[in-house]
């Protein structure tokens, strides 16, 4: 009976002492190995992001910039030295010289437009119904 | 025994010495820790923070200035600055191969950038300036150590140099210097914003380091009233005057009398608003905006002031006769016609067509001076308008209550055909507006919208006063009407159109209470007659042929109106002006 028990015994120490310590101390060493590499990866995903992020952001601008130059590039191809040069070089045009009114019974034509994105954007009208307090309150007798 | 016991005395004592030096040594090392790491630890702190965060102040882009129908007359552009870093180009061959790579891109010469890095002795220096987006792009893309781009953006002008000294121009810190550019700038610049980050060793932003960011706020879209086609027309109209009667300067106002609307606002002489020469004295006296800097005695056209008071009062009809004997006499002085000669029979009409001083003296002498003065300050003379823009000038009326050591009778008598007082021509548009306009006094409006961050705000017409009744003002309107039927079709012709109009011709005050040689030519009208919609002020600066306001000024009128009158589809509607 004795004998048997320390045979489990060096057994179970041989399984946990011999052969499976060098095991634990490496499962262990690969644990915290990396564990310490966990604020690593986490760093370098969040700088990858950052990066991304920063990239993200030029194009953006950098799109913004272009608009905004091509804005301009409009700007001076409608100012009013263009107009001229474009009707008296392409076009051909002149300044009359015998300019002959006629007087007509109509009215007077609408204005000028301006082309749409050259005009300040229009404000959205603020709603002028009755609130769902006053509809409430309506049904009220 | 003793011997033992002075040996042991002695050992111990040097033993407590060393003990009391560690532990002095101990104390103030820990004292020291204490002052360093507890007490003066916020400062430290602080300082060390500082050491490794940077901050930017950064700034979004400056608001445009557009016409009333939304096209730019000046607007912003980014630009770049290429910043070197001394050190990263501290070894020749380091630096010859990046200002090699870097020439590609900005087209500067390379000796010229390694030059300009050698020249001085701070941390970072600009080596090429304002670069183009692509330009930029290039640059960034060579990705060369110690080299960065900077923002510095340039202001544009799509017009050209239209409404040079109204728009104005800003400093090379981005802010407004002058005109609209420094009136506005509140509402142009925005408001700056920062970024604050930490750095590494080279400076450059760590991916996970610390940062904030105050963004900043864009600077409002302006809409002016003024209309870029009249603005053009109105100078190169004045130009053409100026250079045909070898003037020294000259202004025009274009208004709308029902809104006080500005339209066109030139002077001239003026200067290049692309490139202004600060040093170039020339560019300082363009800079003015006469219009509203410059007073004058504005001559005959003020007779319409006089005639409007009197008409306003009940005191004369167009029709009322006088008695014009060539001359009239105020307090021991003398007051003759321009030809110096007299008419006989006239009536108030007349007095008017023919301009004549001693008519407008015996009108004013009807009204007394309290009712003349009321009427003049009423139509806004003696104060500044309101426009906003800096510079402006107030001119000068003498009146019994303001000057009473200096005012006579005679002031009274000259005051009335627009001698002995001052006025700016945006005081006089304003006041030719409100006779336009059935007598109500508008205030001179140069801003019609602002577009901005916080939405679009609309500036709406002011009235400031009435003046004159309506029927006093389509009276008036009339008489103009004669007046400028009896102008020759060679100076005032706007065919299919009836023009109101009264020329001025008044020489120039020489500052020491007389008057110069030389004359102020100026003309007044509005048109068309029957429902004004545009009145024009025209004043020339010593024209050196003839004086004559019908001549020299009259042509302007007629030009801007020809053309602008069908640009803004203002139907014609009586019978035409002149030929």
């Amino acid at each position: 009976m004795a004998a048997s028990q320390r045979h489990e015994t060096q057994a179970t120490a041989g399984i946990l002492g011999f052969a499976s310590m060098p095991i634990v101390l490496v499962v262990a060493a690969m644990i915290v190995g990396l564990a310490a590499l966990l604020p690593l990866v986490q760093s370098s995903g969040a700088t990858t992001t950052v990066g991304d992020i920063t990239t993200l952001q030029q194009q953006r601008d950098d799109w913004q910039t272009r608009l905004e130059e091509e804005q301009l590039k409009v700007a001076q191809m409608s100012s009013l030295s263009a107009i001229r040069k474009i009707a008296v070089e392409r076009l051909h045009m002149g300044e009359a010289d015998d300019i002959r009114y006629i007087t007509v019974d109509a009215p007077a034509p609408a204005a000028d437009t301006v082309p749409s994105q050259l005009l300040p954007e229009e404000q959205p009208q603020p709603q002028t119904g009755n609130s769902l307090l006053d509809d409430i309150i309506g049904l009220l007798p | 025994m003793a011997g033992k016991r002075k040996r042991w005395s002695n050992s111990t004592w040097r033993i407590w010495a060393v003990i009391g030096l560690i532990a002095l040594g101990g104390f103030a090392i820990v004292a020291r820790l204490v002052q360093l790491q507890i007490i003066d630890h916020p400062r430290y702190a602080e300082a060390a923070r500082e050491m490794h965060l940077s901050q930017e102040i950064i700034s979004d882009r400056r608001g445009a200035i557009l016409d009333r129908n939304g096209y730019p007359l000046a607007a912003s552009q980014d630009a770049y600055n290429v910043m070197v870093e001394r050190d990263a180009w501290a070894n020749p061959e380091d630096a010859q191969y990046a200002a090699t790579q870097l020439s590609s891109a900005t087209g500067v010469p390379a000796k010229t950038m390694i030059d300009i890095v050698n020249s001085v002795d701070v941390f970072e220096v600009p080596v090429a300036k304002g670069l183009n987006f692509t330009q930029a792009t290039a640059v960034r893309n060579l990705q060369l150590n110690g080299v960065r781009l900077i923002d510095d953006p340039v202001r544009v002008y799509p017009e050209g140099n239209v409404g040079a000294q109204l728009l104005g121009f800003i400093g090379s810190d981005g802010a407004g210097l002058t005109g609209l550019e420094a009136d506005l700038n509140a509402v142009l610049g925005g408001a700056a914003g920062s970024i604050t980050y930490e750095r590494d060793a080279i400076g450059q932003e760590l991916a996970v380091g610390e940062r904030s960011e105050t963004p900043a706020q864009p600077g409002a879209n302006v809409v002016l009233t003024i209309d870029r086609y009249v603005q053009q027309i109105a100078e190169q109209e004045l130009k053409k005057a100026i250079d045909a009667h070898q003037a020294s300067g000259g202004s025009v106002v274009v208004t709308q009398p029902r809104t006080g609307q500005v339209l066109a606002i030139a002077s001239y002489p003026s200067f290049d608003l692309t490139k202004p020469n600060l040093n170039d004295p020339k560019t300082a006296d363009g800079i003015r905006n006469r219009a509203v800097t410059d007073a004058y005695e504005p001559g005959s056209v003020f007779k319409l002031i006089t005639t409007a008071t009197a008409l306003d009062l009940g005191l004369v009809t167009p029709e009322t006769p006088w008695f014009d004997s060539g001359e009239i006499t105020f307090g021991g002085w003398t007051i003759r016609n321009w030809d110096l000669s007299s008419h006989g029979d006239e009536t108030v009409q007349g007095m008017l067509t023919k301009s004549l001083n001693v008519g407008a003296a015996w009108v004013a002498s009807l009204c007394g001076p309290d009712n003349f003065y009321n009427y003049v300050q009423a139509f806004g003379f003696g104060a500044p308008t309101g426009s906003g823009l800096s510079g402006e000038v107030s001119g000068s009326i003498r009146t019994p209550q303001t000057a009473p050591d200096d005012w006579g009778p005679v002031d009274l008598a000259t005051n009335s055909f627009g001698q002995g007082l001052t006025v700016t021509p945006l005081q006089y548009a304003m006041a030719l507006g409100a006779i336009a306009n059935g007598g109500t006094l508008m205030k001179p409006q140069f801003v019609r919208e602002v577009d901005g961050p916080d939405g679009l705000q609309a500036i709406q017409p002011e009235v400031v006063r009435q003046v004159i009744k309506p029927e006093t003002s389509r009276t008036l309107l009339d008489m103009m009407g004669v007046v400028a039927d009896s102008v020759s079709s060679d100076y005032l012709s706007v065919p299919g159109y009836k023009v109101g109009a009264k020329s001025g011709t008044a020489q120039v005050a020489d500052g020491a209470g007389g008057y110069k040689a030389t004359y102020i030519s100026s003309f007044a009208g509005v048109v068309p007659l029957e429902n004004p919609q545009l009145s024009i002020i025209v004043k020339v600066d010593e024209p050196k042929d003839v004086p004559w306001g019908t001549v020299v000024a009259a042509p302007v009128f007629s030009g801007i109106a020809q053309k602008v009158l069908p640009y803004l589809n203002i139907p014609p509607g009586g019978k035409a002006a002149g030929g």
